[in-house]
């Protein structure tokens, strides 16, 4: 089943009066890992923050279930938000320093659903426990976690709206390694108990490579190849996606 | 048999109360790249930064040991000394270009400054620009760091390393905060002068990956020791220590798609709270009851291939 269409996306920032987005075209079915991958710059982020309406676009449609988000009045465009999260790239920046891990993840309770104190309380705690963390990071702030600590947060707080469909943006490029490994672990599998949806964004095909079904290659706003991800590994069309593959390293595990 | 560049002996360096290099054994042979991995916090930017006696006084304090540069000991040396040695025989890049370069100083007036060339400065600054691929700025005077990609500045601060033409190159993570493909071409370029320079290259990085394309020797960290070392082949194809396995395990593979990564759990223990034994012990598939009493010398595997576990010879 198609769950988000995404149909001649286009956007030019009035600054740079280029196209960040030149017409892009995505199909994702329900339960697919969609991959985006590309350079610093050439607009994978500003389709994420499209597809949520946190950037308003100047052309294109953007179908969930077959409804156009983009059309949407704002009052229930925020009951469907419910249904489409996001996980940020940064945890140091996307958390707010201020607030306990606790009331973070409780603060989406509050916001998206009509419950008692103690209801808010358990479903706070069983969120955490699902990307690994226990009670001990109830009442911990976000400068004492490490950066894989606060991804597993940032990905709680995603989770907690018992969402659908999920962009990852560059969830695990400013971690390192090991840290990384763990996390994608995590997300692939949230993604077979929940059946989730994801459109992950990434500039390492490696990472993508190991995780995705399919996989986008961008540039400079627009897609230059799609293709299931063994294919376009085992024989990639574009001159691009070549540079991109030999960039990865891959070849050489 | 080629001459030992740097040789680290027993490098022991403590923060505060933490001692955050435990007794650090480390050599990099003339024209020999030796990468140093680990995760962040195992202590392998303070060996880097050891070797180049760039520790804050202030902060933290080399305990013991040895750091010979050409045999000589710079733990010895005074400040006129090390002025001699730091930015000529030995140079540092560090991670992040932008934070490095003064923001206030044209990309030529601290390249002159790292040239300490009178008279013919401008021709030097446009040959060692070219040497780093910026033929484009290599006419311009007045261009800031500001006005140039991650991946320029970074060859802006390798023109300003190799500038002097050192013997010994430190690179601390020179491509974490790039693109893939930036990475790449910055990787090939200081492939390129190595070859050219016969550089003697320290590579630090938590990326495996990148290691093993760029060092001819490999040395594992891990809260504060050397866990595993050897030349890279040995450590690619027979890993030793259940650390360097992990390692291996967490970089995406293609025969993996789909699967969970063989990944290391848990996280590195904190220099105040450091387990009794083995350090890995608590994160550790292959422990045994041995493991969490005693802490385990490095032994030899084969050759020039060492590894700190009691296990390592079963494991293969």
């Amino acid at each position: 089943m198609e769950l988000l269409k995404v149909k001649n996306l286009k956007k030019i920032f009035p600054k740079h009066k280029v196209a960040a987005v030149d017409g892009v075209d995505i199909s994702i079915s329900k339960g697919e890992i969609y991959g985006l991958v590309g350079e610093s710059g050439c607009g994978k982020s500003t389709i994420a923050r499209a597809i949520l309406r946190l950037v308003e676009v100047q052309e294109g449609s953007v179908l969930y279930k077959e409804q156009d988000l983009l059309k949407m009045p704002y009052r229930k465009m925020r009951a469907f938000r419910k249904s489409l999260q996001m996980i940020f790239q940064d945890p140091h920046t996307s958390l707010d320093p201020r607030v306990k891990i606790g009331e973070i993840i409780e603060e989406v309770f509050i916001i998206h659903d009509n419950l008692s104190q103690q209801e808010r309380r358990n479903k706070t705690l069983e969120t955490l426990e699902m990307v690994g963390l226990g009670e001990a990071y109830l009442g911990r702030l976000p400068s004492e976690l490490s950066g894989g600590e606060r991804q597993r947060v940032g990905i709680a707080r995603a989770l907690a709206t018992d969402p659908e469909f999920i962009i990852c943006d560059e969830p695990v490029s400013s971690l390192d390694i090991s840290v990384q490994a763990q996390i994608l672990n995590l997300l692939m599998d949230l993604q077979k108990r929940k059946n989730l949806t994801y459109l992950f964004i990434s500039h390492d095909l490696g990472v993508v490579g190991s995780i995705c079904d399919r996989v986008s290659v961008m540039r400079k706003g627009r897609f230059v190849e799609t293709a299931p991800c063994e294919e376009i590994f085992a024989s990639p069309k574009h001159e691009y996606t070549k540079t991109l593959l030999n960039a990865s390293r891959l070849h050489l595990m | 048999m080629k001459s030992r560049m740097l040789k680290i002996e027993g490098l022991r360096v403590k923060y505060g109360a933490d001692e955050v290099v435990r007794g650090v054994d480390l050599a990099v042979k003339k024209g020999e790249c030796v990468g140093l991995v680990g995760e962040s916090g195992c202590g392998k930017t303070t060996v880097g930064l050891s070797a180049a006696r760039l520790i804050d006084a202030r902060k933290g304090k080399i305990v013991s040991g040895k750091i010979l540069f050409e045999g000589r000991d710079i733990l010895e040396f005074d400040a006129e000394g090390l002025r001699k040695l730091r930015g000529r025989r030995i140079s540092y890049v560090f991670q992040e270009p932008f934070s490095s370069l003064n923001p206030v100083f044209t990309v030529h007036e601290q390249l002159k400054e790292a040239l300490r060339e009178k008279g013919k400065a401008q021709e030097a600054i446009s040959e060692i620009l070219k040497s780093v691929g910026l033929e484009k700025i290599s006419g311009k005077k007045n261009i800031y760091p500001h006005e140039l990609s991650g991946g320029m500045q970074q060859r802006v601060m390798i023109a300003m390393a190799i500038a002097s033409r050192p013997d010994l190159v430190i690179l601390d993570e020179p491509t974490t905060a790039l693109d893939v493909s930036v990475q790449n071409q910055i990787l090939e370029l200081i492939a390129e002068l190595k070859e050219k320079m016969n550089l003697s290259i320290l590579f630090i990085s938590h990326d495996l990956r990148i290691v093993f394309s760029m060092a001819d020797r490999i040395n594992v960290m891990y809260a504060g020791r050397i866990v595993e070392s050897g030349p890279k082949k040995d450590i690619v194809s027979q890993p030793r220590h259940p650390y360097t396995k992990g390692l291996i395990g967490s970089i995406p593979s293609l025969k993996n798609r789909k699967k969970r990564f063989e990944a290391i759990e848990g996280k590195t223990p904190l220099f105040s709270d450091l387990p009794k034994g083995c350090k890995f012990y608590p994160r550790c598939k292959f422990r045994i009851e041995k493991c969490e009493d005693e802490e385990p010398a490095i032994e030899n595997i084969s050759g020039d291939h060492f590894a700190r576990c009691v296990r390592a010879k079963e494991l293969v």
